[in-house]
């Protein structure tokens, strides 16, 4: 049997799956947030960035299909694992269970996971597509799209909160997910267990303030102009 | 009369078991595994026994009460295993260790069990450390070792204060590698409630699923009794308190003789019962006293604090009367002294019985922290329990129930006297004599099941025909009757109190009259009083439920039945005994000086107990001792 | 001190179950917990009641029977301590205490607060033991172990295998449990040989015994009487993961 296919066939194998695909996403979330971060520099600076993204031809095909498998697998052995632990627990206290250190950030993995998704959809639809936007401009040669794309999609008030509110999410997600990826990876040592969890609270810090400073900042038109 | 040939081979004591193994007979390798044999207990005797037959390629049927075989009581055993490695070059052997046992044991042991014990204790620490055991190490990576029980080497093994747990887990460990081999076929929550013979042999056993209350019966072509001493004869003791007698008096009821059941080891150190509703003992490792003294108000019934007690109002009894020992006396001494002071009207507990061991002193000599080091899990486990802290008061402690000596009687080979019967582990009488050392008991434990017992088992099984597998024999038929008829008696009585009840009032007659002290008043009038009890029992008790489901109080009820029974051939040990040895100390027989007082001209012999039949006496038997190699000598420690 | 006693009560693994609420008085503080439940059950014996199933047997924090949720924690409040180890001292006059049995699937309840926990032996059954015969070994001190290892192989073999660590569980996973044992014996020299085959064999059947998957919560490690740490955790999923991938042997 292939040995991925064998290790994926036990709870943790499919945790595996899921802290892997989990950091790929991290990388890439960290990376598009620091594309968003253009944002404070400009439209030029964002609409050169969204340009030589749009003008990487296939290999723009093969990042998004790669990050769409990605995803499906991440959602996929989370669903998996979720379902183990679901029947495992058949039977849930009727007096109650007490948490003794678990975290918000733990505990809202799954609803979290739930937000995130549709706040993905919300996004393509929103700012690839264009299929949500009030006034969506196609991304053309020497265009300049991207920047006045975002700056009307986040004016929009409650458009820009769902944003906040996701982000949150994203950040929640990263601050259990990171260390718990790397737990879940075998990489545990009582000397590095404090960066570990540093790190991971730090990046989750960091992706939502991140982001919702770009979302606030635009909707109160402190970038974008009038 | 019993046969008690203990067939110990003659000769030279040093090769005497090497010469038992050749001689003996060994089942065919193509045959083993066309024998069966039932083991009861998975402690370590019951664990090692299992796993290694299963190994040599018997199948094995083993049965335990608990829910699982990882919760036998030899888990809680806390300080160490001796073995005679002289790792630490102090002049250790095997026959120093034979030397101790024997001296240890009062001379009330057979000398060939116990030099083969003091052999065999080099390959259970091999095979344990092979099989995972973490014990202690070094710094350079070797394994360490200690001085326990006022021995004059370090031969003692130990994983911190849980030796016992990880033995145990070890040989568990071994007996799941063969339930996944399906070698032993193992029976969870499952109590033995009787013994099967067909012509003389025992050929199976007949048990109670706890879950379910199915009585079923299992044949086999060997039965191995594993299951642990009967020290909660005394209610109260260190013992779990699922630990029980009812096993081994259901062997001797079988016909298996019960030897030396007074001897019982009395443990010095434990944490004194607080009012009437305590169920269990909690032991403080003995060695506490190589730092803390002990001692009880000079004036009786003085219950001012003990810090509030100025140092001339304080009698440090035990410096006092063995200046050279001083605190550090053997176990069974200082539990003596003890009771002495309590019955002098010293106790320092109102309306109960202890006696100081203060830190005091320890703690101005050499500090809290060195203090701590050494002993704070133990100081912890003691504000745990009692809400005192032992580095501001001095703890009370006070002598319980800990282990016992006596046992079903067994040969050499340990075989009772029913053919295809055996007995291992705490639940035999063989090694200990009338005193156990410290840190002997998971020894001989795993002497028995990994090396001994394995081998001996085959001298009996060669010559019998294989594969004994007839449930439907009558005898069968007529054991599963009793044990329903006795269940239902049980469960008729229809008192208004608990078997605990009962089984309180059975401890406290069998603590004061046959506990540290005994007197053939006071055994006679235990005597007299017992019969009462158990007609109260059968009278009064109360077990609700049904027979069909899991009914912990019919489980408690039939074990206390036992105790009610078996309390009467402890009295009737101590009774005769009319001699101190070991942990049986009869007043009657002490020096000028008040120590025990052996009487080898008289009582140089295993007593073993004979079933008469239902309201019969039981008939006293006994096997004499010889000592060639260690001559008997009386003890001093003053 | 009097205290209100909320219990689970199920006659049977069939049975639906429900709580029962007492009034219990005349508790003293000396008394352990499991004794304030002996005594509590000696007034339902007299009253022709069937007393309440609960397991038990060392009462001293090592055999591992005891243990049930109160208050919804396992063990009870105290850290480090199984459910023997608690005191009344523990509580005040007046306190309601809810006992409820451990649950997870593959823990089924038998009575009242007892439970099957036999998926664990089924665990060990399948690797948790290194494969020597008895009487093969070598000297015990052939083979130097560096006393690091061979502390932190101690630590992860206290587990006393009562179950808190599944009771306490979001997903009721058996985690901790199942790496403490692969941790003792994979970090041993003699355990070495046999490392990644046993780690799969005991994942499997951890996974077979209808456990969940852990998701890093780290209730168990809090709950755990031993202070058991989730570091073996990941240490048996690194095991896995090498086995898997490198050594399997088909």
């Amino acid at each position: 049997m292939n040995p991925i296919a064998r290790l994926y066939k036990s709870t943790i194998g499919k945790k595996v799956i899921m802290a892997v695909t989990g950091l790929i996403m991290v990388f890439w979330l960290l990376s598009h947030l620091g594309g968003n971060t253009l944002m404070f520099l400009g439209q030029e600076w964002m609409d050169a960035y969204a340009h030589k993204i749009h003008n990487l031809g296939p290999l723009l095909w093969v990042m998004r299909l790669g990050m769409l498998g990605v995803i499906v697998a991440h959602i996929w052995s989370a669903i998996a694992v979720t379902r183990i632990s679901w029947a495992a627990r058949e039977h849930s206290y009727k007096g109650g269970r007490k948490t003794n250190v678990s975290t918000w950030s733990a505990r809202l993995m799954r609803i979290g996971g739930i937000i995130i998704v549709l706040f993905i959809f919300w996004h393509l639809a929103d700012l690839t597509l264009g299929w949500v936007h009030p006034d969506f401009k196609m991304q053309e040669e020497g265009g300049a799209a991207a920047y006045h794309n975002l700056t009307v999609s986040l004016r929009q008030i409650p458009v820009a909160i769902f944003y906040m509110v996701s982000v949150i999410f994203v950040g929640l997600h990263f601050s259990h997910g990171i260390q718990s990826g790397f737990q879940t990876l075998g990489l545990n040592h009582p000397k590095w267990n404090g960066i570990r969890k540093m790190t991971s609270w730090g990046l989750g810090t960091l992706i939502a303030v991140g982001n919702i400073a770009i979302v606030a900042a635009t909707m109160f038109k402190l970038i974008g102009g009038e | 009369m019993l046969d008690l040939n203990s067939r110990c081979p003659d000769g030279p004591i040093e090769t005497a078991w090497d010469r038992h193994r050749q001689s003996i007979k060994l089942v065919n390798p193509a045959n083993k595994r066309k024998y069966t044999v039932i083991v009861v207990g998975t402690g370590l005797a019951g664990a090692s026994a299992s796993a290694t037959l299963a190994e040599l390629g018997y199948n094995v049927k083993a049965f335990t009460f608990h829910d699982s075989p990882r919760r036998a009581h030899s888990i809680a055993a806390q300080g160490g295993i001796n073995a005679a490695k002289n790792y630490q070059n102090d002049g250790d052997s095997v026959y120093r260790l034979f030397y101790d046992t024997v001296k240890g044991g009062d001379f009330r042991s057979r000398e060939q069990n116990v030099y083969r014990l003091a052999q065999v204790s080099v390959d259970i620490i091999d095979h344990c450390v092979a099989q995972g055991v973490p014990f202690a190490r070094e710094y350079g990576g070797l394994l360490a070792n200690r001085s326990f029980g006022g021995a004059l080497v370090s031969r003692t093994f130990y994983a911190a204060g849980q030796t016992g747990q990880q033995l145990l887990l070890g040989a568990y460990s071994a007996l799941s590698k063969e339930i996944n081999s399906g070698k032993v076929k193992m029976h969870n929550r499952s109590e033995l409630l009787d013994i099967v013979k067909i012509d003389g042999h025992a050929k199976g056993i007949v048990t109670r699923d706890l879950v379910t209350g199915e009585v079923t019966s299992h044949a086999a072509d060997a039965v191995v009794l594993a299951t642990g001493g009967y020290g909660n004869a005394f209610f109260l003791s260190t013992n779990a308190r699922g630990c029980n007698v009812t096993a081994t008096w259901r062997a001797y009821k079988r016909g298996a003789g019960f030897a030396n059941p007074c001897f019982t080891q009395i443990h010095p150190t434990c944490i004194p019962v607080m009012g009437d509703h305590q169920s269990k003992l909690t032991l403080m490792s003995e060695s506490l006293r190589n730092d803390g003294r002990v001692w009880v108000p000079k004036k009786a019934g003085d219950f001012r604090k003990a810090r509030d007690i100025p140092e001339n109002e304080r009698d440090y009894y035990l410096e006092r009367i063995y200046p050279t020992f001083g605190n550090l006396v053997p176990r069974d001494v200082a539990s003596r002294s003890a009771k002495k002071m309590i019955d002098k009207g010293h106790s320092v507990v109102q309306g109960g019985s202890g006696v100081y061991l203060d830190f005091a002193d320890a703690i101005k000599r050499l500090g809290k922290d060195a203090i701590a080091e050494k002993y704070g899990n133990l100081f912890d486990m003691y504000k745990q329990i009692t809400g005192d802290n032992p580095y501001e008061t001095a703890m009370k402690i006070y002598p319980a129930s800990h282990y016992t000596m006596g046992g079903l009687w067994v040969d050499y080979n340990l075989m009772t006297n029913v053919p295809g019967l055996y007995a291992i582990g705490e639940a035999n009488f063989s090694d200990h004599g009338a005193n156990r050392l410290g840190a002997s008991a998971l020894m001989q434990g795993l002497a028995d099941g990994y090396f001994v017992l394995p081998y001996t088992i085959g001298d009996y099984l060669a010559p019998q025909p294989h594969g004994f597998d007839d449930t439907s024999h009558p005898a069968f038929a007529e054991a599963e009757a009793q044990v329903k008829a006795k269940t239902d008696k049980l469960l008729s009585v229809g008192g208004k109190k608990s078997a605990d009840h009962f089984h309180k009032k059975l401890g406290k007659l069998i603590w004061e009259e046959c506990g540290m002290a005994r007197t053939e008043p006071g055994l006679k009038s235990a005597l007299e009083r017992l019969p009462a009890i158990r007609e109260e029992f059968w009278s009064q008790v109360s077990v609700p439920g049904s027979g069909a489901a899991l009914n912990q109080q019919l489980e408690k009820a039939g074990r206390v039945a036992d105790f009610l029974e078996f309390g009467e051939i402890m009295l009737r040990d101590a009774l005769t005994r009319n001699e101190s040895c070991g942990g049986h100390f009869r007043e009657e027989s002490q020096t000028p000086e008040g120590e025990a007082l052996r009487d080898d001209e008289n009582f140089q012999h295993g007593a073993v107990w004979e079933y008469a039949g239902e309201g019969k006496p039981s008939i006293r038997n006994e096997e004499a001792l010889e000592f060639k190699y260690v001559l008997p000598s009386q003890r001093s420690y003053k | 001190m009097n205290i209100t006693l909320k219990v689970w009560r199920q006659a049977g693994p069939k049975d639906a179950g429900k709580f029962e609420t007492y009034q219990h008085d005349g508790i003293v503080e000396e008394m352990s917990f499991l004794e304030m439940l002996d005594v509590f059950n000696e007034k339902l014996l007299e009253a022709g009641t069937e007393p309440i199933a609960f397991e038990h047997d060392c009462r001293e924090g090592i055999c591992g029977s005891c243990g049930c949720m109160v208050n919804g924690r396992a063990h009870g409040p105290k850290d480090g301590a199984t459910l023997c180890q608690v005191h009344m001292r523990s509580y005040k006059d007046g306190d309601t205490i809810t006992l409820e049995p451990f649950r997870a699937k593959a823990f089924p309840i038998l009575k009242d607060l007892v439970v099957d926990r036999s998926a664990f032996d089924s665990i060990i059954q399948a690797g948790g033991y290194i494969s020597v015969r008895t009487g093969a070994a070598q000297d015990a001190n052939m083979r130097p172990v560096e006393k690091a290892i061979a502390d932190e192989a101690f630590d992860a073999a206290t587990c006393i295998g009562c179950g808190a660590c599944v009771a306490s569980c979001p997903n009721g996973s058996a985690s901790l449990f199942t790496s403490a044992k692969i941790a003792h014996l994979n970090m041993l020299p003699q355990g070495e040989p046999e490392k990644y085959k046993r780690a799969t064999a005991m994942v499997t059947a951890m996974d077979d015994a209808m456990f969940g998957a852990c998701s890093n919560h780290e209730e168990c490690e809090a709950t755990c009487p031993k202070g058991i740490g989730v570091e073996y955790i990941s240490q048996m999923n690194k095991n896995l993961i090498w086995g898997e991938l490198f050594e399997h042997d088909s």
